[in-house]
């Protein structure tokens, strides 16, 4: 019982929703591994002399899987589980419980159906009746409002921790025409404390990835075609875009907003040896603007800067002759620069290079979860339950039979000043004066 | 195009001079107890709204998206729900009406600010459409308009209380300004819930992620939990009055970075919107 008194005392809600507040503050301010770039943490651990090595003992680096923050995570959802059993168990009272006996501020000379007909007009529901007392609430749901609220951060959390814990994500760069093996390697992986490594169901293909533009050259959409290739089985296509995803046995695909072109250019260095090398470069924003990406490969001692235009006559987004500039870059000199279109060579510094095909490529997220509902579900109850507590405050009337008619009893469950004229009016109409 | 981005700056100068002589009028009435100067600052207020109303639609129309991808427009777009939201409320609850003399100046300040930004056409990224997005934007601005009226409520409630100031008398009793500022608290974190999760159904459609404690989600969270913080200290510890409007001025403050500032922080994926 002590405990329970513990969770549910206003000290200890109060404490532990500042602790989480907090945490909050503190994942914001101090760079987080999982969001900051490597730079970043560098920068941070330079920088405050004395700070970093407190910060990295408490892991305000990665706060949010701390054992601290989980354990106020914990505290707060037994308080708030057992706060909402508490709720429900007042809402249940208030809404039906049969009043005390009470004062009167007014009178009724009506008979109960006259009384209750008047009452339900003006939105009271008669709710509790005995020794008596006829008991009307109007928005009794209103009472609901704090279960709601309160039964809704709870599913929040749960499902987010369940999510925490079992969520697969990974992400991918695929390039048009080919496969995808389960037993290939992410770009990146996110997997929950209690998820296995995440591995696709089947291989999968990238058929066609469509990027569609605005008049002023501008990515609008971009649509992705693939297709799961179960062994034995007829191919299973999917088409995926920005906020379309797809689904396919449990795995949810998402489009990512990288789109471009990959040039597959062929190196020949002077002792004939050959390697082809392959150049994702994101789409430039406009026909007039080039995309650009750098480079190193351990067969070539040096950096390649490249950069495209998507046509090069820079008429069409749609061109199947994009123009390709290398430049090989030693140090911060410039060794060689070489311009491409697809089938041309060209010298490159001591190199021999030839742009051999362009290929689109994109980036696809997959992922695995269980408990999304739960969150959506969860954020409706919070919603839900503020706008039953503050936009419809119950307010009750209480008729007590006195001689032949009703002592009368009013109240508001909050900002009762609000619906003074809303009482005034009902005493009047409860009292006879007008049809009501 | 020079032309239009001079009409679209013009326009809005209309709108902010005439705001400005509204709030002169309406302050005017309100100080020297001229009623007939408050209602007639109405009418030149509604004269300014229909000027702010046309410009935005008119522009939303050259655009092709809502108001809320440049500075500018993100700016003239909140003083425009602000407005609406405090001349619905001032309706429904007319002891809130003095909010008036706190949510005009709101109003053209954050116009006139938006106008010192490069006005420009920009083009919504892939990510950023959806049903989702509109009332996830749409309920903050919402929200910024309530929790003006709350501050309102809560500055009127410690001058009152500090000076005595004659004009001041005018404004309704304490009590009163107390619960106003209480209820007004409380539209505002419904309305601030809410567009926190439209927010997350937005993005989960997006990236497959409902959060990714980005600053602006960040941020979000712990204002929303400030305004819980207040609430939960008037419900249950019976905070009112002068310690509960102070209160209620620490939330504003942070409302106000966790709307403005953080979405221009690099990091955070909101940046889109001003790249």
């Amino acid at each position: 019982m002590n405990i329970k008194r513990f969770f549910l005392s206003r000290i200890s809600v109060i404490s532990f929703i500042a602790l989480l507040l907090g945490a909050v503050v503190a994942a914001s301010v101090i760079p987080q591994e999982f969001l900051a770039t490597p730079g970043e943490m560098a920068a941070w651990h330079q920088a405050p002399p004395g700070l970093a090595p407190w910060a990295a003992r408490l892991g305000l680096h990665h706060l949010y899987t701390t054992p601290w923050f989980a354990l106020v995570l914990l505290l707060t959802l037994v308080s708030l589980v057992l706060s909402s059993i508490e709720q429900c168990r007042l809402a249940f009272r208030r809404t039906f419980e049969v009043p005390a006996p009470g004062g009167g501020e007014g009178n009724s000379p009506l008979s109960e159906p006259d009384l209750t007909a008047r009452l339900r007009r003006h939105g009271y529901l008669p709710v509790a009746r005995g020794g008596g007392m006829l008991r009307f609430v109007k928005h009794p749901w209103g009472y609901w409002g704090n279960v709601l609220l309160h039964g809704g951060m709870v599913v929040v959390i749960a499902s987010s921790l369940l999510i925490a814990l079992t969520q697969k994500r990974g992400s991918l760069t695929l390039f048009e025409g080919e496969l995808h093996l389960p037993a290939d390697p992410w770009n990146s992986e996110e997997n929950g404390l209690l998820a296995g490594s995440f591995v696709l169901p089947e291989p999968v293909r990238l058929d066609r990835v469509t990027p569609h533009f605005r008049p002023n050259h501008r990515i609008s959409r971009i649509v992705s075609e693939l297709s799961f290739l179960p062994p034995g089985d007829r191919p299973r296509r999917l088409s995926v875009e920005v906020n379309a995803m797809a689904s396919h046995r449990g795995v949810t695909i998402y489009q990512s907003t990288d789109v471009g072109h990959a040039f597959n250019v062929e190196f020949t260095d002077p002792s004939g040896r050959r390697e082809v090398f392959r150049l994702p470069i994101n789409h430039p924003e406009s026909l007039e603007e080039a995309g650009y990406n750098d480079f190193r490969f351990p067969w070539l001692p040096v950096k390649l800067q490249a950069k495209y235009l998507v046509d090069a006559e820079r008429k069409s987004l749609r061109s199947r002759t994009p123009l390709l500039t290398i430049r090989m870059m030693e140090g911060e000199n410039e060794a060689g620069r070489a311009t491409l279109r697809p089938g041309e060579s060209a010298a490159l510094d001591m190199y021999r290079v030839r742009l051999d095909s362009v290929q689109r490529w994109t980036t696809l997220i997959f992922v695995e979860l269980t408990g999304m509902p739960g969150v959506f579900a969860g954020f409706f109850m919070v919603v839900l339950g503020t706008l039953l507590a503050y936009c419809t405050p119950p307010r009750e009337l209480v008729a007590t039979a006195h001689g032949r008619g009703y002592l009368l009893r009013w109240r508001a469950a909050k900002f009762a000043e609000f619906y003074q004229e809303e009482r005034s009016r009902l005493l009047a109409v409860l009292a006879g004066e007008g049809e009501g | 195009m020079n032309r239009m981005f001079a009409a679209y700056v013009g326009v809005h100068w209309v709108a902010v001079v005439i705001y400005v002589v509204a709030t002169i009028v309406n302050v005017a009435g309100l100080v020297f107890r001229r009623e007939r100067a408050e209602r007639a600052s109405y009418l030149i207020l509604a004269a300014g709204w229909l000027v702010h109303s046309g410009v935005l639609a008119w522009w939303w129309g050259v655009t092709g998206h809502g108001p809320y991808l440049a500075r500018t427009e993100v700016l003239s777009s909140d003083a425009w729900i602000a407005l609406t939201v405090f001349l619905i409320f001032q309706r429904l609850y007319p002891r809130v009406r003095p909010a008036s003399v706190i949510v005009f100046p709101a109003v053209f300040l954050m116009i006139a600010l938006g106008l010192f930004f490069d006005v420009q056409i920009r083009s919504l990224p892939p990510t950023f459409t959806g049903i989702w997005l509109v009332l996830h934007i749409a309920f903050y601005k919402i929200a910024l308009g309530t929790i003006l009226i709350a501050l309102a409520c809560s500055v009127f409630y410690i001058l009152k209380r500090r000076t005595a100031l004659p004009w001041l008398g005018r404004l309704p009793e304490l009590p009163s300004l107390d619960l106003h500022a209480y209820r007004f608290a409380g539209f505002g974190f419904i309305f601030w819930a809410i567009a926190m999760l439209a927010g997350s159904i937005w993005a989960y459609k997006s990236w497959g992620r409902f959060w990714g404690w980005d600053p602006v989600e960040s941020w979000s969270l712990v204002t929303w939990i400030l305004f819980g913080i207040q609430l939960h200290l008037r419900r249950f510890f019976r905070w009112s009055g002068e310690r509960a409007a102070w209160f209620y001025l620490l939330c504003f403050v942070f409302s106000l970075v966790a709307l403005f500032y953080t979405s221009h922080l690099n990091t955070s994926i909101h940046m889109e919107y001003f790249r």
